[in-house]
């Protein structure tokens, strides 16, 4: 019986640890949902980034889609202490300001250097309005790039973050994300 | 309660002698154009440091700007003359204070030091500090003393491992005893380091003096140092890891001002501080810094960086936008205020950056105020054409129609 609780424990980590393979097609990841023309893989919890359900094509470190579901009102997007504050999201902050928080956690939760930024730009985002933007980071001493697409709905950011290795694997993807960010619905 | 003992005993005996007394002056370990013979461990320990070089020298952060690498590089040939050819130095875009030296040479200098220091001086001082480091080769001297005492620590693992088994002692005493014997060694090597970093503070000051920099200057980096963390009111200073292995900002500024009394005492001029000549190779990466540094969201720290910087009064009109942009940013009350406040000012500089518009239109913007925020969004634009949120400003100059 003792084996057997073990076996069970040992594959039940083991499938915790796996990557999932992502169809392309309506998918629902917690209150968002997208439609990827091209199949994805959905990280373990190890790999996810800041907790998040979090996507990939050709690892984590190369190229990933992180999800931000319904953060709330005075929440930050990654875990914040006292000692070390990360800024914080509030219901009146404008599509600038939300990149602002955005481009500041990315630097303190990478250790990244937040070199660039373009493309501000409105998006109605499943009939709320919202905004897309990129810029450009390193982390790792890696020239990556960053997409970013989200809307405030009902008091609460939704977010879509890709990012990517400035060489290759950007432009790789940045057609499905873009599609995916278009057609985000929010539940 | 033992712990606490030894704990004690090893900061009293790290901290004896942080005080200057006297002044003897210190002379190099090597001479110009050093290079180890293979075979030594000194060989070894700079072909490591090669390949992280090459990492320093390829990284994406590093500022590669001719005319600010130039200036620094001439600093330390005026701290150095003979030894300024034997040292690469590269600046790096990391957002906090700190310098690097390795032993053969590297030296990395923090941009967000660059953003700590208020004159050439200043920046002298840490210079002239890493430089006492490679030519008192303190990394060679911390390597063996590291090798020796992991060596001991190893021994004194398995010494205490095998009193346990051989069932002596407790476990209880095992685990304890053998926490406080590497404590004693971590200790030892944090004061080993500490050490070290007295005697580059004083090698760094007598370079200052020497080459005509006011050594005064060296005490009020650590005074910043000081004043920035009691701004933050981030707790104690030995918390961090830089403070364990550094000597207290405290005793620094107490010893490097000493030394500073004995190197101008009889001399009419006390020397140069050269704010002027820092200032203008500063100029083009103010607004670089600052947002690295509001990026930081450390809003005690960063405010107190600006009230520095307005207090020199650099480059006003951006200094001033940044503090509007901390206000803006941090919302605690009467922000709002102090953020229209210090955009209204910058806008009164000859300079200023077509943001502090966009700022103040974001702001009227939030507060219904449409008018006056559609008046300062379309300004921004007028004086930016390349906006990149060109769409989104638009958009917003749309709204409450």
């Amino acid at each position: 019986m003792n084996r057997l609780l073990i076996l069970a424990g040992v594959l039940l980590l083991a499938a915790c640890n796996q990557y999932t393979l992502v169809q392309p097609g309506l998918v629902e990841v917690q209150q968002i949902a997208v439609s990827p023309t091209s199949p994805w893989n959905a990280a373990p919890p190890a790999d996810r980034i800041g907790g998040y359900p979090t996507w990939t094509t050709d690892g984590v470190m190369l190229n990933s889609v992180t999800f931000f579901p319904a953060i709330k009102n005075g929440k930050t997007l990654f875990k914040s202490s006292r000692d070390d504050p990360y800024p914080v999201f509030t219901t009146d902050l404008l599509p600038n300001e939300i990149v602002e928080i955005i481009e500041s956690s990315i630097a303190k939760e990478l250790g990244a250097t937040i070199s660039g930024r373009s493309g501000l730009k409105p998006l109605r985002i499943d009939g709320n309005p919202g905004f897309q933007s990129s810029f450009d980071f390193i982390a790792g001493d890696v020239p990556r790039r960053a997409f970013v697409a989200g809307a405030v709905k009902e008091e609460a950011l939704y977010l879509m973050l890709y990012q990517a290795t400035d060489l290759y694997y950007y432009d790789k993807y940045l057609e499905d994300v873009m599609s995916m960010a278009a057609g985000m619905s929010l539940n | 309660m033992l712990r606490k003992c030894v704990v004690l005993c090893c900061l009293l005996l790290a901290g004896a002698g942080a005080l200057a007394t006297e002044f003897q002056p210190l002379e190099a370990k090597i001479s110009p154009g050093h290079v180890p013979h293979e075979g030594e461990l000194e060989a070894g320990l700079w072909m490591r440091v090669e390949q992280h070089e090459t990492d320093v020298k390829n990284s994406p952060r590093r500022i590669r700007d001719d005319a600010l690498n130039r200036y620094l590089h001439n600093i330390l040939c005026r701290l150095s003359p003979d030894y300024c050819e034997d040292i690469r130095l590269y600046i790096t875009r990391v957002p906090f204070f700190n310098a690097t030296m390795a032993p053969n040479g590297l030296m990395t200098v923090w941009s967000g030091l660059l953003l700590r220091v208020h004159n050439e001086a200043q920046l002298a001082a840490i210079l002239g500090h890493e430089l006492g480091h490679y030519l008192r080769q303190h990394s060679l001297d911390g390597f063996k003393d590291a090798k020796i005492k992991s060596n001991i620590a190893t021994l004194l693992s398995l010494g205490f491992g095998f009193a346990t088994y051989t069932d002596i002692w407790s476990a209880d005493v095992y685990s304890n005893a053998n926490d406080i014997g590497q404590f004693i060694l971590l200790a030892s090597r944090y004061a080993h380091s500490r050490a070290a970093e007295r005697e580059a503070d004083q090698f760094g000051v007598q370079l200052m003096s020497e080459a005509g920099y006011d050594p005064f200057e060296a005490a009020r980096v650590w005074k910043n140092i000081i004043d920035e963390e009691e701004a933050a009111k981030r707790g104690k200073l030995h918390g961090s890891l830089f403070f364990a292995t550094h000597p207290a900002p405290e005793d620094r500024l107490a010893t490097l001002d000493s030394y500073a009394r004995i190197l101008t005492a009889g001399k009419t001029d006390q020397g140069e501080k050269a704010a002027d000549r820092f200032m203008r190779y500063m100029m083009p990466y103010w607004r670089t810094l600052l947002e690295d540094e509001l990026r930081l969201n450390q809003s005690g720290k960063t405010e107190f960086i600006l009230d520095n910087l307005i207090a020199g009064d650099v480059v006003p009109g951006v200094v001033h936008f940044y503090k509007g942009e901390l206000y803006r940013q941090r919302k605690e009350t009467g922000d709002a205020d102090l953020a229209r406040r210090h955009y209204r000012q910058a806008l009164q500089a000859d300079y200023f950056l077509p943001e502090t518009y966009r700022s103040l239109g974001l702001l009227q913007l939030k507060e219904k105020r449409m008018p006056e925020a559609r008046e300062n969004l379309k300004r921004y634009l007028a004086a930016s054409p390349d906006a990149e949120d060109r769409e989104m400003i638009e958009y917003y100059l749309t709204m409450g129609q």
